[in-house]
């Protein structure tokens, strides 16, 4: 197994499109790491480069310490799952598993022994003889796991695998790709535009958009602390709200207002925010730290008056969405409130877990690391 | 009887008297190409004065002697062993040499994608005539006039700039994640070429055979300025000199006919089902 490195990383496509910008990447051993962002942001792009399947333009590329941006992807030592899968149609699947290792000039018995242990683990073993048509696309994924586990590669790269699938058989196979992780003990690289996905599976979380790396973390480190509006937003679901607030200074006291309401900035923030007074600025918020101003909740630091427009129950809780006179914002409460839509409503916004965002350049005024292991 | 009842009523006609039509049609173009092909074959067993005198009536007398006098006269031992080997070389050649240049044309990415296919594409517009006098001075110049190596290079040449463009549309609809999938596998283009796009170009491959078996097996004016020597020649030329300036012996030049045209008949009963199928796809790609 391997470490991947990514030094400054750049593609750039006939007619000068920059689809990867310095992209600078540390992938350890053995960790499931996830590329993720909206498409187009140049996660799959970099993904190729690694596989060796786009010549990088400039920057390098380290796999267990040696630079391999003019070695082939057969060099390389990797093993790719496409997104479509990219099975051989004319193969039988222990064909299409074999494939890989034949061409090594593996020994029979040992391809044998390596395509039916795969198959075992991934639960395939009956489909061995069938064609790549005759299966589902669940077991055709499967099986393009089974192609890349029998080669034993020093990196697994997965490009958007479960996007084909069903809601139902994502969750179950994003499942098992992590039970798989922890089985192998691979280097893992994973590309998806699903944040869930990223959140669930990943060690760490690589976020881009528009070709730049925004930040690099643990889940809930990003979670927690996003470098920017766009992290913040694209990390979670129902994803954060964002309200545009002014910073006040009455008498040496700080504000956030919103319209015409006043909340207290948690006392850890208020040094941070004093460069901002008279400024207005993004406050961003999670659902789940917005919760309904009722018995039991702390409402010292200020409410926010709203109505309810959407009631959306899901269950084990619920998700309100309200608006002020002029903003709109969701709270995840618990399943025991019984809010209408038209009712009043009243936050009560944990002041501690709010994040603020530049209006101008959109980065959080709060510190927080661009890569959180760096 | 009610509206909705004369509806389905006429409507039933209807469908019945286009159905009938279109059998109709159908039964008409049927008899106009076999019927030919029937009364060539039953007027191959006639001498040519019975020809003469009847020329719709059933043989009085069959006879096989304008096979026979056929086969020797058109000297068919040589001229058939020649057609084959120009049909199935030619074929060949045209099949691997448009998969192969399909490939990259279709799958490897380069500044010379282009102009090179367009070169090729460029070839499907040239008539055979306006080719005539140029390749016919080239084969002099290679110094390969007279052998089969000429005519083999000129029908694998002339085949290629259909079938190239054939090959590339169709392995473009190959997806790409394949041919990347292969190469993380370890294979090189080679084996990639062989191993994964070759099976899989089964069907334009077949479309190749069969546009080319019957245009090759008939084909007369290029080898016509490519060879001279009889023991070069293929069947449609010894079919040629069966019409004479002066006289025709009608009967023989039928027989002749036929056993040129056996080989094509037995090719259609067998791969009937390919061919229809290879037809529409050579009509949808064309």
């Amino acid at each position: 197994m391997a470490k991947v490195e990514l030094k400054n990383l750049v593609k750039v496509y006939e007619g000068n499109v920059t689809a990867v910008d310095k992209a600078t990447i540390t992938v350890n051993d053995k960790e499931f790491v996830v590329f993720v962002g909206p498409s187009g942001c140049g996660k799959s792009t970099t993904l190729r480069m690694v596989a060796g399947l786009e010549d990088i333009t400039e920057g390098e590329l380290y796999i267990d310490g040696k630079m391999v941006n003019d070695v082939p992807p057969k060099d390389r030592d990797i093993a790719m799952v496409f997104q479509n899968y990219a099975l051989y149609p004319h193969m039988t699947v222990y064909e299409n598993m074999a494939f890989g290792l034949k061409i090594r000039k593996v020994a029979k018995a040992e391809i044998d022994k390596r395509v039916r242990d795969a198959a075992r683990i991934l639960d395939i073993e009956k489909l061995l003889d069938r064609r790549p048509k005759q299966l589902s696309g669940g077991q055709r994924q499967r099986v393009a796991v089974g192609r890349a586990i029998v080669r034993n590669p020093k990196v697994f790269l997965f490009d958007e695998p479960l996007s084909n699938l069903d809601a139902k058989l994502r969750v179950q196979m994003r499942a098992e790709l992590i039970e798989l992780h922890n089985r192998l003990q691979a280097t893992m690289i994973y590309v998806t535009h699903d944040q869930v996905e990223a959140m669930t599976m990943g060690d760490k979380i690589v976020v881009m958009r528009d070709g730049k790396v925004n930040q690099i973390g643990s889940p809930l480190y990003l979670y927690n602390h996003p470098i920017n509006k766009f992290v913040a937003g694209f990390m979670g679901s129902p994803p954060m709200n964002f309200l545009t607030v002014k910073i006040v200074d009455e008498g040496g006291q700080l504000y956030v207002v919103v319209g015409n309401m006043k909340l207290k900035p948690a006392p850890s923030h208020v040094e941070l925010l004093k460069a901002y007074v008279g400024k207005e600025v993004s406050f961003g918020i999670r659902p789940e730290d917005i919760p309904v101003a009722a018995e039991g909740i702390d409402s010292s630091a200020g409410k926010i008056l709203a109505r309810v427009t959407v009631v959306e129950p899901l269950g084990a809780e619920i998700n309100i969405y309200a608006s002020t006179n002029e903003q709109s914002l969701i709270s995840r409460v618990p399943p025991h409130h019984t809010y209408k839509i038209g009712d009043d409503i009243a936050f009560a916004p944990l002041m501690e877990k709010a994040r603020y965002f530049d209006r101008e350049n959109e980065l959080a005024i709060l510190p927080v690391k661009f890569d959180e292991q760096a | 009887m009610s509206e909705e009842h004369k509806t389905t009523f006429w409507g039933a006609v209807g469908g019945k008297a286009a159905k009938s039509l279109a059998y109709a049609v159908m039964a008409l173009f049927s008899v106009m190409t076999l019927y030919p092909i029937f009364w060539l074959a039953m007027n191959s067993f006639k001498t040519t004065r019975e020809f003469q005198v009847s020329q719709l009536g059933f043989p009085v007398a069959p006879t096989l002697a304008n096979y026979k006098g056929a086969w020797e006269f058109g000297e068919f031992a040589k001229l058939f062993p020649n057609s084959l080997i120009y049909t199935a070389l030619s074929t060949l050649g045209i099949i691997f040499f448009s998969l192969l240049a399909g490939f990259a044309f279709a799958k490897i990415r380069s500044k010379a994608t282009a102009p090179l296919y367009g070169s090729f594409i460029i070839g499907i517009l040239l008539t055979i005539q306006t080719l005539m006098i140029p390749l016919f001075l080239e084969v002099n110049i290679l110094g390969i006039y007279n052998t089969r190596l000429a005519v083999l290079l000129v029908y694998i040449g002339a085949g290629l700039p259909t079938g190239i463009y054939l090959a590339t549309e169709f392995i473009k609809g190959i997806p790409s994640a394949l041919v990347e999938s292969a190469r993380i596998d370890g294979a090189g283009y080679w084996r990639i070429f062989l191993a994964i796009i070759t099976p899989m170009a089964v069907p334009v491959a077949t479309t190749l055979a069969i546009l080319n078996i019957t245009g090759i097996w008939n084909e007369f004016a290029l080898i016509n300025i490519l060879v001279s020597r009889t023991e070069l020649k293929s069947l449609p030329l010894g079919i040629f000199k069966f019409s004479g300036s002066l006289s025709t012996d009608y009967g023989k030049q039928f027989a002749a006919l036929v056993i040129g045209m056996v080989p094509m008949l037995a090719f259609y009963v067998v791969f009937r089902k390919q061919i229809t199928k290879g037809v529409a796809a050579g009509a949808i790609k064309g």
